[in-house]
């Protein structure tokens, strides 16, 4: 746990610029991915389907928003529509044999395009304008999810209206994916992989030029910095990270694509998550979505907990209604104390963990 | 500062992963609740065989669904309450656990999860489109009953193909196939020419009965008028405009939900659109939707319902004596008896009656697969003898292996100013095209998912 | 031999007439400064060269090349760079990454290498790291390269603005007011730097200052534009002794001085 920098020197700019610069941080980093591993050989059924699964799948979609929106600063509030059009997209393909994963990176292509198609008004306006710019996707999409998946999936009708699907079950080169445990796994590794890609892109030049744009678009444009090109490219991204996730959430969490789910609803939750996850942080990204997808859910548990330890059995009403104050009081004490984010808390123990055991 | 924050939000998690870690919440078993009461006397052993059979339940109290949510959690509870009092099944206690969900599908996930950790979860009540969707599949894994009454999946209806689904109620289709049998009967037999128009929320639950109409129209000579109205329906005006200036349908049933249905009746209520003339599908509009708008404003709009409202019925009386009375009611008294309320009351009889015919055959301990068992020797009879007072809510349900809807029968009620009241007996119309409807959905159902027929 | 070349700028904005005909003639190798009273124009020349502005009459030439009208970042990748006279650093970036921003314009790789790190990508990134630890050496600012720029003093991010236009490593470099708001020390810091980099790295500056003091130091020429138009061009010698210009500005500045 411990994050020393003293005492370790890089003598190349090749290993300075690796990853994890410090040994103790690259330490850390392969110790939760051992936690990662060895949780699922312990974890019950209810640590899958309710927390894990889902903790894995929307951080792919948290990180997306967070490189679109924390990083290169063009909000969206369409995200969740460009989930749909993922697992919309991995769904059918599967339904024609396409194989797991080309589904999902093509879901996540789809995804890409249709993001770019709304991230185009970013040329020309910014903020709240943007904002409300996106919002069309999120009710021109189902819409348009709605008309379309019934024309093209066979067994259409199946359910409500035909544009409710459960998709064929994965195979992994001719490998089912069907207990939890395989769903976790294959979960883990296409987070994994896309956590490094976000982590490429933002320490190089593509990462630098989004957070020029977000912070000084005139000094960036005088830079030589072509910023239209690199808000579309943010849309592009940050939506084929939200296709992905999609397609995940569909095959492995809710088993169903039902385009209520992917709400304006779930769009602010998301926004919700990188703001006080950090905004243009990776990590930030994997706090943001525990504190607003898993964080209720442990609150509501506990509040139950002590409300029978105590004795009495509560209604639900009264928990629920706890549970939304104390939820709305730790996000409000949170911003007011670390206004940017728990990402920025983290770094603070990182640093007093430093120098230690001379912190001054 | 900074510190001490850390470590309190560090120290709050702790305690909660603990809690987690147990999968759920040790409640206090209904039988310590009732103890001292007459349960004690009504149950021949002492010590139940079982601690309790959990019916998981998605409540929601609170959120955008929160006003409609709460009678039928409160009316859940309640029954829950009645039942252990008069001895639980066969002795042991049932466990509504209402987890409240705010209506959003990852809660109703997670609270089916939880339901399920305790390892004796029988049923599973998702009150959501959402959730039934999710549970489903996993419900044919874990052989765990979803209780989907009026709502879900209505392919459902078919019982081969839907082994742990039950509706034991009505579906859409055959909810808008009596709306217009009974149309056609205060139009004197004939639809001929006529007009009706259907105001729906253009998401899948809105749209649903479009194919059944597509059918009835050209054959009764009805003109079909469509409404639809973007998600989540408070922007209706234009709609409205078409429907008091342009078309003037003769008739209008409703397929809205939640927030969306005041709005439309305080639209309605300014174009002038008479209110008699609305028929709304089971959830909208609601003595809730009525209440919010205007109760004096709404006299004559309607609705169907598959279970009567009302309070004068023997098992409403007892939990009003039992519970109200003694201040242990779960909300609002002047909300029993709403119809939401009697929904919640008869999901949970009804499932107390699957698992006493299932206990009759099988003894404890029961589990999901008997219980949906026993759900499919529900009928009028079984159900009057098993049911602790449903019956008089639904008097016209009947199940089997095939048939998980119960017939399809419903009732008209209709808003007399304070409540709304049955204006018929029950009825039920096009049962062919409502069957092939469901036929057709099952056997896609099927072929979409062919690995949850494997075994 | 002219470097850059404005020919007979004009821009108005609204009712007013920033620029009215401006002639600007950089050479090879030298320091341009130039100067005039608040709202001469000196900034919106600026500008327009580096194609924020579109003029409304006139050209720019680099190397003889047509870049009027080109956008900001055709004319960057053309070859000029320049500093903010309200500083624009990045500060979300450390003053590293700041610095390697500049280079980005050069660099080749997309956004696929990028995202896997893979050769091409690699090996740009340190060859670009290099490039900007020189920068960083030769700016002095080593102490700091890990800071979050928006967490550093004026000082310091004028010296970061400027490192981040010298990694474009631009043909021409334009500051405008590099020394406004530092204190004495620091101004004689950027002074050298300024003149290191004219010399050292061959690059013509143009340098927009009002310290007479500084800009009668290191400039070679001197342009003087006053309501948008220039009244006097030449040596810092003949440029002071101009008595249009000792009447528009020098005359209460040079008593200070
Ligand atoms: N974008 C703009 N819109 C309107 N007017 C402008 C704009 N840019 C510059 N001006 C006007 O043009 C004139 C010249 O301004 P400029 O900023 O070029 O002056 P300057 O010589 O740089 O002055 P300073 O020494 O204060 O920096 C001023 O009157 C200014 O108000
Ligand atoms: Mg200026």
């Amino acid at each position: 746990m411990i994050y020393r920098e003293t005492g370790v020197h890089h003598t190349t700019y090749r290993t300075d610029m690796a990853l994890f610069r410090v040994p103790l941080a690259r330490w850390s980093v392969a110790g939760l991915l051992v936690v990662a591993v060895v949780i699922p050989f312990f974890a019950t059924d209810y640590w899958f389907s309710a927390i894990l699964i889902p903790f894995l799948t929307f951080t792919i979609a948290t990180l997306g928003l967070n490189l679109m929106t924390g990083y290169a600063g063009q909000v969206s509030l369409g995200h969740a529509a460009f989930i749909a059009v993922g697992g919309y997209t991995a769904t059918i393909l599967l339904i024609y044999d396409i194989p797991f994963l080309a589904a999902v990176v093509l879901g996540g292509l789809m995804a890409a395009l249709v993001g770019l198609v709304f991230g185009i008004p970013s040329a020309r306006i910014k903020g709240l304008y943007l904002a409300m710019a996106t919002l069309a996707a999120q009710f021109v999409l189902p819409w348009a999810i709605s008309r379309v998946v019934p024309l093209v999936v066979p067994t259409g009708l199946a359910v409500a209206g035909g544009d409710t699907v459960y998709p064929p079950r994965p195979n992994l080169f001719g490998l089912e994916i069907d207990s939890l445990f395989e769903r976790y796994f294959v979960s883990l590794a296409i987070l994994v992989v896309m956590t490094v890609f976000a982590m490429n892109l933002v320490r190089t030049r593509v990462g630098r030029a989004w957070v020029a744009i977000r912070d000084h678009d005139v000094a960036a444009k005088i830079l030589g910095v072509n910023i239209t090109h690199y808000k579309l490219l943010a849309f592009a991204i940050g939506s084929f990270y939200a296709g992905v996730s999609g397609a995940l959430m569909v095959f492995f969490y809710y088993g169903v694509a039902h385009v209520g789910e992917f709400n304006l609803d779930l769009s602010l939750k998301l926004l919700g998550a990188i703001i006080i996850g950090g905004l243009g942080s990776i990590i930030g990204s994997f706090f943001g979505t525990a504190f607003i997808i898993l964080l209720p859910i442990f609150l509501n548990i506990s509040l139950t907990f002590l409300g029978n330890a105590a004795g009495f059995q509560v209604s639900s009403g009264i928990i629920a209604g706890i549970e939304n104050i104390v939820f709305g009081a730790l996000v409000v004490v949170l911003l007011i104390v670390e206004p940017l984010g728990l990402a920025k808390f983290w770094q603070n123990v990182k640093d007093y963990f430093r120098l230690w055991p001379f912190s001054y | 500062m900074r510190a001490k924050v850390l470590s309190l939000v560090l120290l709050f998690l702790l305690v909660a992963v603990a809690a987690c870690a147990r999968g759920q919440a040790p409640a206090p078993t209904p039988t310590q609740m009732a103890a001292g009461e007459p349960a004690e006397e009504a149950s021949p052993t002492p010590k139940p065989p079982v601690e309790s059979y959990v019916i998981g339940f998605s409540a929601y109290r609170t959120g955008p669904f929160g006003r409609t949510g709460t009678p039928f959690a409160n009316g859940a509870v309640d029954m829950e309450k009645l039942v252990n009092l008069k001895g639980g099944v066969g002795g042991v206690p049932i466990d509504v656990m209402d987890i409240e969900t705010g209506y959003e599908t990852p809660r109703g996930v997670e609270a089916y999860e939880r339901a399920k950790a305790t390892g004796r979860m029988v049923a599973f009540i998702p009150l959501s489109t959402g959730t039934t969707y999710a549970v489903t599949p996993k419900a044919f894994e874990d052989k765990v009953v979803v209780l989907h009454t009026a709502y879900g999946i209505s392919a459902a209806a078919d019982g081969e193909t839907f082994p742990y689904n039950f509706l034991a109620a009505p579906t859409y289709w055959s909810g808008d196939a009596a709306i217009i049998k009974w149309i056609q009967e205060q139009e004197g037999g004939s639809l001929k020419g006529k007009k009706i128009g259907i105001l729906y929320l253009d998401i899948d639950y809105g749209r649903e009965t479009l194919p059944l109409h597509e059918v009835l129209a050209p054959k009764l000579g009805y003109e079909l008028l469509k409404y639809p109205i973007p998600w989540p329906g408070l922007e209706q005006s234009a709609v409205w405009t078409n429907i008091a200036e342009r078309d003037k349908p003769d008739w209008l049933i409703w397929r809205l939900w939640g927030d969306s249905t005041p709005t439309a009746l305080r639209e309605a209520a300014r174009v002038g659109y008479p209110m008699d003339r609305i028929v709304g599908t089971y959830w909208s509009p609601v003595a809730v939707d009525v209440l919010a708008f205007n109760p004096e404003k709404s006299v004559g709009v309607k609705h169907i319902e598959f279970v009567t409202p009302g309070t004068d019925f023997p098992v409403i009386q007892e939990i009003l004596t039992e519970l109200y009375d003694k201040g242990q009611g779960a909300g609002a008294r002047d909300q029993v008896g709403m119809e939401l309320y009697n929904r919640g009351v008869y999901n949970v009889g009804i499932l107390v009656a699957g698992m006493q015919i299932a206990l009759e055959e099988f003894g404890h301990p029961l589990d999901g697969e008997k219980l949906a068992w026993g759900l499919e020797r529900v009928t009028p009879e079984t159900l009057k003898k098993y049911g602790m007072g449903v019956a008089d809510l639904a008097p016209e349900v009947t199940l089997s292996d095939k048939d998980h809807e119960g017939r399809g029968f419903v009732q008209v009620v209709e808003w007399d100013g304070t409540q709304f009241k049955p204006i018929t007996d029950w009825i039920s119309g096009f049962r062919e095209e409502v069957d092939a409807l469901v036929k057709q959905a099952a056997q896609k159902f099927k072929e979409e998912n062919p690995e949850l027929y494997q075994e | 031999m002219a470097i850059l070349e404005a020919r007979d700028v004009h821009i108005a904005f609204g009712g007013v007439q920033a620029l009215q005909g401006v002639d600007l003639t950089l050479n090879e190798g030298e320091i341009l400064a130039v100067i005039g009273p608040n709202g001469a124009g000196k900034t919106t020349l600026m500008n327009c060269i580096s194609g924020w502005y579109k003029p409304d009459k006139g050209r720019i030439l680099l190397e003889g090349r047509d870049i009027t009208g080109l956008p900001a970042d055709k004319v960057a990748a053309a070859g000029i760079g320049r500093t903010f006279q309200n500083t624009a650093i990045f500060h979300g970036l450390t003053v590293l990454e700041n610095i390697m921003v500049g280079a980005h314009l050069w660099m080749r790789s997309n956004f696929l290498s990028c995202m896997l790190y893979w050769n091409l990508a690699q090996k740009e990134e340190i060859e670009v790291r290099e490039f900007a630890e020189e920068i960083i050496d030769f700016l002095e600012i080593e102490h700091i390269r890990r800071t979050p720029a928006g967490a550093l003093p004026m000082g310091l991010r004028r010296r970061v603005e400027l490192g981040r236009a010298l990694a474009m490593r631009p043909k021409v470099l334009l500051l405008d007011e590099p020394m406004a708001g530092l204190n004495v020390e620091e101004k004689e810091d950027m002074a050298r730097f300024v003149l290191d980099v004219n010399e050292e790295w061959g690059l013509p500056v143009i340098l927009i200052e009002h310290d007479m003091g500084v800009v009668m130091d290191i400039s070679d020429r001197v342009m003087v534009l006053d309501y948008g138009r220039k009244i006097a061009e030449g040596t810092p010698d003949e440029v002071r002794q101009n008595p249009k210009v000792i009447n528009a500005y020098l005359g209460v500045q040079s008593e200070a001085v």
